[in-house]
C-alpha cells in the first residue's frame, strides 16, 4: 500500500531525514515513536508532500513519485496527496465553517462531488466519531478532543488510502485523550491503514502492527510492538523507552 | 460676556438651511454614489495589489510596492490635481467625475492593499496546511479558507478607510465635482452666508458617518459569529 524508500529531506544545510524506508500493508497500523526533533513530523509531511523530499521515492497504491531527479509536477503531487489524509497535532479546523462544512469542504471544493452525496457521507462520519449532534456548531465552541475528532472526520471524508496522524493527542488535556484514541482504535478495527506518530505507548502497544523508532532522521529499529517494547535490541531504543516509561509514572 | 451677544441667526440661518437642503442633497447623491463606487473598485485594486505584493515574482511585487508607496506617500488632493489639471498637459482632459473615480479608486486601492495583505498574513500557517492537506490548490485555499477569515481581520480597518473616503469626497469640490460641499459653496456664494451652509454640510456628513458606523457594527457581528 505505502512504500517509501531512501527518503531524505534537507532544510538548508541540515539533513533532517537521512534515508528512511517504510512499508505499510493495506489495513495495517504503523506507529512512529522517537525523541523530539528526530524527524517524525517531517516524515509524515514528506509522505503527503506538505514538504517535498530532497531524495527518495514515495509510492501509495498506484501513485509513485521519485524525488531528487528534477522538478516534480504539481499535478503529480496532488495525485499522490489525494491518497492521504492528515490529522494535525493542533487540529487546524477551519474556524469560519461549521463542523459539517469542515467535513464537506474537501469533497465538494476539491473533488467536486455532488452535495447530497457528500452530505450523507459527512453525517455518517460525524456519527462515527460521535459528533452527529454537533454538526452545526463552529469548531471554537468545541473541546479539543471534539475538534480532533472532527479533524479525523474531515480527513476521512476524502476517502484516503492512508491516514496520517501527527501526535494527535499531544495538544489535548489529559482527560480528553481517551476519546480521540478510542476513535482511532475503532478505525484500526475497521482496517483503516494508518501511520501514527505518537507518544501514547500503551495505545501503540495495543493497536500497532509495527512500531518504528526514529532517531536523528533514521529508523533505528522497527518491529511488532510485542517485541520492540519488551526486547528492544538497540541501545538508543532502550534508553528512549526507559525515559518514556519514567515520564508516564 | 462677548459671545452672549452673538446673533445666532448670523451663524446658522435655519430658514436658509431648509431651503438649500434639496440642492445640497443633490450633492449628497454624488457623495454617496462616488464613495460606494470607488470603494468597490478600490477594494478590487487593493486585493490584486495585495496579491502582487505577496507574490514571489519580482515583476509583480515591485510594481505593487511602488504603487502602494506612491499613493500613501502623497496627498490625495495633489493626486486629484495631477489627474484633473496635470494630465491636460499631455493632452488628456478628464471629466471631473472621471478624474474623481480614478483618483479615489487608486487611493483606496493603495491603502486597502496593505490592510488586506496584513489580514491575509495574520491567518495562521496551519490553515494553509490544513487546506493543502485536503488537496486544495493555492487559489482554492485562498478563496475558500484564507480570505473568508481575513475579511474578519480586515473589516475594522477597511471600515475606517471607507469613512475617510466618504469625508474625502469633499476634496472633489476643488475639481468641480458637484458633491455636497461644492453645492454648499455655490449657495454660500450666492447668499453670502457660508457659515450656515458649511454647518449644514458638516451635519449631513456626521449623519452619514454615524449610519455607516451602525452598519459596520452589524457586519462585524455577522463576520465574527464563529468566534466563541
Ligand atoms: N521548515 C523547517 N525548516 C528548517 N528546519 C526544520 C523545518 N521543519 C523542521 N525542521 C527541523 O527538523 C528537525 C526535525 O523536525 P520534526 O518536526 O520533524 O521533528 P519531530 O520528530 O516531529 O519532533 P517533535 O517530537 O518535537 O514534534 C528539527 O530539528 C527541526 O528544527
Ligand atoms: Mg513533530
Amino acid at each position: 500500500m505505502i512504500e517509501v524508500t531512501g527518503l531524505r529531506k534537507h532544510f538548508g544545510d541540515t539533513e533532517v531525514l537521512r534515508g528512511i524506508d517504510l512499508q505499510v500493508k493495506k489495513g495495517d497500523v504503523h506507529c512512529v515513536i522517537g525523541p523530539s526533533g528526530s524527524g517524525k513530523s517531517t516524515l509524515l509531511r514528506c509522505v503527503n508532500l506538505l514538504e517535498i523530499p530532497t531524495e527518495g521515492t514515495v509510492r501509495i497504491g498506484q501513485e509513485r513519485l521519485e524525488f531528487g531527479k528534477g522538478r516534480v509536477k504539481e499535478q503529480a503531487i496532488r495525485a499522490l496527496r489525494s491518497k492521504t489524509g492528515m490529522v494535525f497535532q493542533r487540529f487546524h479546523l477551519f474556524p469560519h465553517l461549521t463542523v459539517l462544512q469542515n467535513v464537506m469542504e474537501g469533497p465538494i471544493t476539491v473533488k467536486r462531488e455532488p452535495r447530497a452525496h457528500v452530505l450523507e457521507r459527512a453525517e455518517r462520519l460525524l456519527d462515527k466519531v460521535g459528533l452527529a449532534e454537533k454538526k452545526n456548531a463552529f469548531p471554537e465552541s468545541l473541546s479539543g478532543g471534539q475538534q480532533q475528532r472532527v479533524a479525523i472526520a474531515r480527513a476521512l471524508a476524502l476517502e484516503p488510502d492512508v491516514l496520517l496522524f501527527d501526535e494527535p493527542t499531544s495538544a489535548l488535556d489529559p482527560e480528553l485523550v481517551g476519546e480521540v484514541l478510542k476513535t482511532m482504535r475503532s478505525l484500526a478495527e475497521e482496517e483503516q491503514t494508518m501511520v501514527i506518530v505518537t507518544h501514547e505507548m500503551e495505545f501503540a502497544r495495543d493497536v500497532a502492527d509495527e512500531v518504528l523508532f526514529i532517531d536523528e532522521g533514521r529508523v533505528v529499529e522497527q518491529g511488532p510492538p510485542s517485541r520492540l517494547f519488551t526486547q528492544p535490541s538497540a541501545k538508543r531504543t532502550q534508553q528512549f523507552l526507559a525515559k518514556m516509561l519514567e515520564a508516564s509514572r | 460676556m462677548a459671545f452672549l451677544t452673538i446673533q445666532w441667526e448670523n451663524l446658522f440661518d435655519a430658514q436658509l438651511a431648509w431651503e438649500s437642503l434639496p440642492f445640497v442633497l443633490q450633492g449628497m447623491t454624488y457623495t454617496i454614489s462616488l464613495s460606494f463606487i470607488t470603494m468597490g473598485i478600490g477594494l478590487v485594486l487593493g486585493l490584486i495589489t495585495a496579491m502582487g505584493r505577496m507574490s514571489e515574482r519580482d515583476w509583480l511585487r515591485y510594481p505593487a510596492r511602488m504603487y502602494i508607496s506612491v499613493i500613501r506617500g502623497t496627498p490625495l488632493l495633489v493626486q486629484l490635481f495631477i489627474l484633473y489639471f496635470g494630465l491636460t498637459v499631455i493632452g488628456l482632459t478628464l471629466e471631473p467625475v472621471t478624474a474623481a473615480v480614478i483618483g479615489l479608486s487608486l487611493n483606496v486601492g493603495g491603502y486597502s492593499a496593505e490592510t488586506i495583505r496584513g489580514a491575509i498574513l495574520a491567518i495562521p500557517k496551519g490553515q494553509w496546511e490544513a487546506a493543502q492537506s485536503i488537496n486544495m490548490t493555492h487559489w482554492q485555499s485562498m478563496r475558500r479558507i484564507i480570505l473568508p477569515q481575513a475579511v474578519r481581520v480586515a473589516l475594522p480597518p477597511l471600515a475606517n478607510t471607507f469613512l475617510s473616503l466618504v469625508k474625502d469626497t469633499s476634496l472633489l469640490s476643488v475639481i468641480t465635482v458637484p458633491e455636497m460641499l461644492y453645492q454648499a459653496k455655490i449657495i454660500g456664494g450666492r447668499t453670502f452666508d457660508y457659515m450656515t451652509l458649511y454647518l449644514l454640510v458638516a451635519l449631513l456628513y456626521w449623519v452619514i458617518c454615524t449610519l455607516l458606523n451602525i452598519v459596520h457594527e452589524r457586519l462585524e457581528k455577522r463576520f465574527g459569529r464563529y468566534v466563541a
